[in-house]
């Protein structure tokens, strides 16, 4: 009965993708690293005991010989994609939800194969010649995507791993089909864990129900009064049903958006902008439906007829950037193929089609406007300037110690940087030493990009200078800016300010002096090579 | 008024609420939000129960009416100061978690700000827009920061001045001009004119820069009259216990 309500569904899994697209051959000890954590392992490492989430330390002391590998999204999408062309040849329906991981609905493909079996071991054929000897493939089959996705990570007939497991990383393929109607049974002894929603099974396992099968066993009434949506949807995946109800709404046609390139797009990096402003504007369109999307069909149609379609699933709802990135990882894949397998012809048409949308569930705000001027509005507010000023046109500012009112800080683009979490680079405690030279509060208001360049005279009306030994030629007495002479009335410095002494090319010797001049406003002037700027002001 | 405030007689005893544990506590605090008076009570406090302005600026207090700067209003700063002024008060209005934008202001030293008690990490640089973008960028910043600091190199529209004005107030934000307000088509609602100063620690070849006398001229639409002026000092740091990263209040 539950059968009926789930597609039947077979996902293929390379494990270790990150580890495989680097070309390791799985008895060489790799891993892959993002912020000094290990992400994704080779067989041989883990052999050593090398897990994910380990430090970097911790990894090396395990293993000393571990190659250590940068995480490099791109390049795992790119060379993904043979593995998901080979597979076209079997159906066009191919959802990719990840490097390493696609989908597709098995219905169609298993009555041609005549049967499911004759089928995995088809996808099997195809997927094994791209992954040249370097990597496994697991073909699993059960109702819905959530079974499917664990029965890949099953020995047959055996315990769930979060890992491969050493004793079957010897075949180079593995298929396990969970029979029609039997993924509930199939699901209820793994551990409740594999839902990976921490938050909900952090509850659920304090409840004593540590298996899937325990979970599934409430009545969906009481799962839904107590943990809502998310509850639902965990309970739906319990029982071996699709993860959202099958009565999706079909987008209706208008939702898609595509571009015509003009002439036709030979390199990836011009249809990078062009992706960028498709993807915003589907965004747009949906956002104006109330509607979010799960499943984005990406199309790209060459001059000479040749079409790539790509189906993208994610497991929450894809944001304008996620389906910019999809799109760039699909064009990126295919312009980089091999010769016989990459267009003969530049990219004329793209289009983008929200496949499968969901009513968005945004974020509510606060009805007397309690939370206004929080980090997450102003975030909001950057990515939609941003579209108006460009990524470089938002910043924010950090410190790096030095000597001048312009060098304390740096700016770095808005974009680049949470501004919902603490920035400590952003606190006046950051540069803890003291820099030599620097001026004593208060900093001067207003900091010329460009110094304005003055003339500064003696009483003589000789140009005053300042000798190696750092002292003045006579007693600043008048100073021209571009609004004409001024009298100073009070002064003091020079502090002589040097840096990089120990570099011949970027070495820099300069002055400094405060001035206050007749009409009472003070400045911080600077003289390099004879040559006086008002650097600063004290606006 | 009162009455309607404190609904439940027990919210305000304080037995009970040293005594309460858990829910009891969480349902008066609901109770305090969800309340129809929560909305007066709200717009009481943002209007008039203002913390009092930064000592240096205080001798500034008792000519502005009611006491402060409002939110909503437009502020003009110029002449001596003008820029240590406005962030000195940009500072006061970001309070604890507000964020202050800067428009067009490339040359704004942010060290020095900083020492104004701008808090440096919810601080958000722009370049100048295009002006036919400008009050698009700028309406956008209102919605979400507390102070917006600018200085448009170019007139702005009476339309689009009236309508950022009209959304600075619905928002509680504070626009902040650094000219002075002469772009600006309208009179500002307080103008701080810095009219003289007077220089501390510097000599002739000796010490440094440590603070200023400041003769202020408060004009603007809401000042309380014409010729209104006030000496602030204006040594190293206006709100100090923002820089050390002490709460305020």
């Amino acid at each position: 009965m539950s059968g009926l309500e789930s597609t039947r569904m077979v996902v293929v899994w390379c494990p270790d993708w990150p580890i495989v697209s680097w070309g390791v051959p799985p008895d060489e000890p790799a891993a892959v690293l993002v912020a000094n954590r290990v992400v994704s392992t080779s067989p041989a490492a883990r052999e050593e005991g090398v897990r994910a989430g380990q430090r970097r330390r911790e990894a090396q002391s395990r293993c000393p010989d571990l190659a250590l590998l940068d995480r490099d999204v791109d390049r795992e999408n790119r060379l993904f994609e043979p593995v998901v062309a080979a597979l076209d040849a079997i159906t066009p329906r191919v959802e990719v939800a990840g490097a390493g991981l696609v989908g597709f609905p098995t219905r169609g493909p298993a009555r041609f194969f005549g049967g499911e079996e004759a089928m995995a071991r088809a996808v099997v054929d195809a997927v094994i010649p791209q992954l040249s000897r370097r990597g496994q493939v697991r073909v699993a089959i059960a109702d819905g995507v959530f079974a499917a996705r664990l029965a890949a990570r099953c020995r047959p007939g055996g315990r769930y791993t979060d890992g491969v497991d050493s004793a079957a990383v010897n075949d180079a393929a593995v298929m396990q089909i969970v029979p029609p109607g039997a993924s509930g049974d199939f699901l209820a002894p793994m551990p409740i864990t594999t839902l990976e929603m921490p938050d909900l099974t952090d509850v659920l396992i304090r409840l004593g129900l540590d298996t899937l099968g325990l979970f599934a066993q409430l009545a969906a009434a009481d799962v839904v009064d107590r943990f809502g949506r998310d509850g639902l949807l965990a309970h739906r995946l319990a029982r071996g049903l699709d993860d959202h109800p099958p009565d999706l709404r079909h987008p209706a046609p208008d939702l898609a958006v595509s571009w015509t390139f003009e002439p036709p797009a030979e390199v990836i990096e011009r249809c990078a902008f062009v992706i960028k402003t498709l993807a915003d504007e589907l965004h747009a369109n949906l956002n104006s439906r109330g509607l979010s999307c799960t499943r984005v069909a990406i199309e790209a149609e060459t001059e000479t007829g040749e079409r790539q379609l790509r189906l993208w699933r994610h497991q929450g709802t894809l944001s304008a950037a996620a389906v910019a990135d999809r799109a760039r990882w699909q064009l990126d894949g295919w312009l980089h193929q091999t010769a016989a397998s990459r267009p003969s012809s530049g990219i004329l048409r793209l289009t983008i089609v929200p496949d499968e949308v969901v009513p968005a569930t945004g974020r509510q705000l606060g009805f007397w406007g309690a939370d206004r001027g929080r980090a997450e509005d102003v975030t909001r507010v950057v990515a939609r300037l941003q579209t108006i000023l460009g990524a470089d046109g938002l910043t924010v500012p950090e410190f790096k110690g030095g000597l001048s009112a312009g060098e304390q800080l740096r700016i770095v683009p808005a974009a680049a940087v949470d501004l919902t979490e603490a920035r400590p680079a952003a606190g006046p405690g950051w540069t803890a030493e003291p820099w030599p030279g620097r001026l004593p509060p208060p900093s001067p208001l207003r900091v010329h990009p460009d110094p304005l360049p003055v003339e500064l005279v003696d009483e003589r009306g000789e140009p005053l200078a300042v000798s190696g030994r750092g002292e003045l030629s006579g007693r600043p007495h008048r100073i021209r800016t571009e609004e004409g002479w001024r009298t100073v009335s009070r002064w003091a410095g020079p502090w002589p300010a040097e840096q990089r002494w120990w570099d011949p090319l970027t070495q820099r010797r300069r002055a400094r002096m405060q001035m206050v001049l007749d009409d009472s406003s003070a400045h911080l002037l600077v003289i390099e090579r004879r040559q006086w700027w008002i650097e600063a002001s004290y606006f | 008024m009162e009455s309607i405030v404190d609904r439940d007689p027990r919210d305000s005893d304080p037995r009970v609420r040293d005594s309460n544990v858990g829910g009891r506590a969480t349902v008066s605090e609901l109770r305090a939000r969800l309340g129809p008076v929560s909305l007066i009570r709200q717009q009481t406090e943002n209007t008039t129960a203002l913390r009092a302005l930064p000592e240096a600026l205080a001798p500034l207090a008792s000519i502005l009416p009611m006491g402060g700067v409002q939110r909503g209003w437009s502020v003009g700063v110029d002449g001596h100061g003008a820029w240590t002024l406005a962030m000195g008060l940009a500072g006061w209005l970001m309070e604890a978690d507000g964020w202050m934008a800067a428009v067009g202001l490339e040359d704004l030293g942010l060290v020095g700000a900083g020492e104004q008690g701008v808090a440096l990490d919810r601080v958000l640089m722009v370049e100048t827009p295009p002006p036919d973008q400008w009050p698009t960028v700028v309406a956008a910043l209102v919605e979400a920061m507390h102070v917006v600091c600018v200085r448009p190199h170019h007139r702005i529209g009476r339309p689009e001045a009236r309508r950022l004005q009209a959304r600075a107030r619905e928002q509680q934000a504070v626009l902040v001009h650094l000219d002075g307000g002469r772009t600006w088509p309208y009179p500002v609602d307080l103008a701080l004119i810095g009219r003289s100063q007077q220089w501390d620690g510097l000599g002739e070849g000796h010490g440094h820069l440590q603070g200023r006398r400041l003769l202020v001229e408060v004009g603007g639409r809401r000042a309380p009259g014409v010729g209104q002026w006030a000496e602030v000092r204006l040594d190293g740091q206006l709100n100090e216990t923002r820089l050390n990263g002490a709460g305020s209040r």
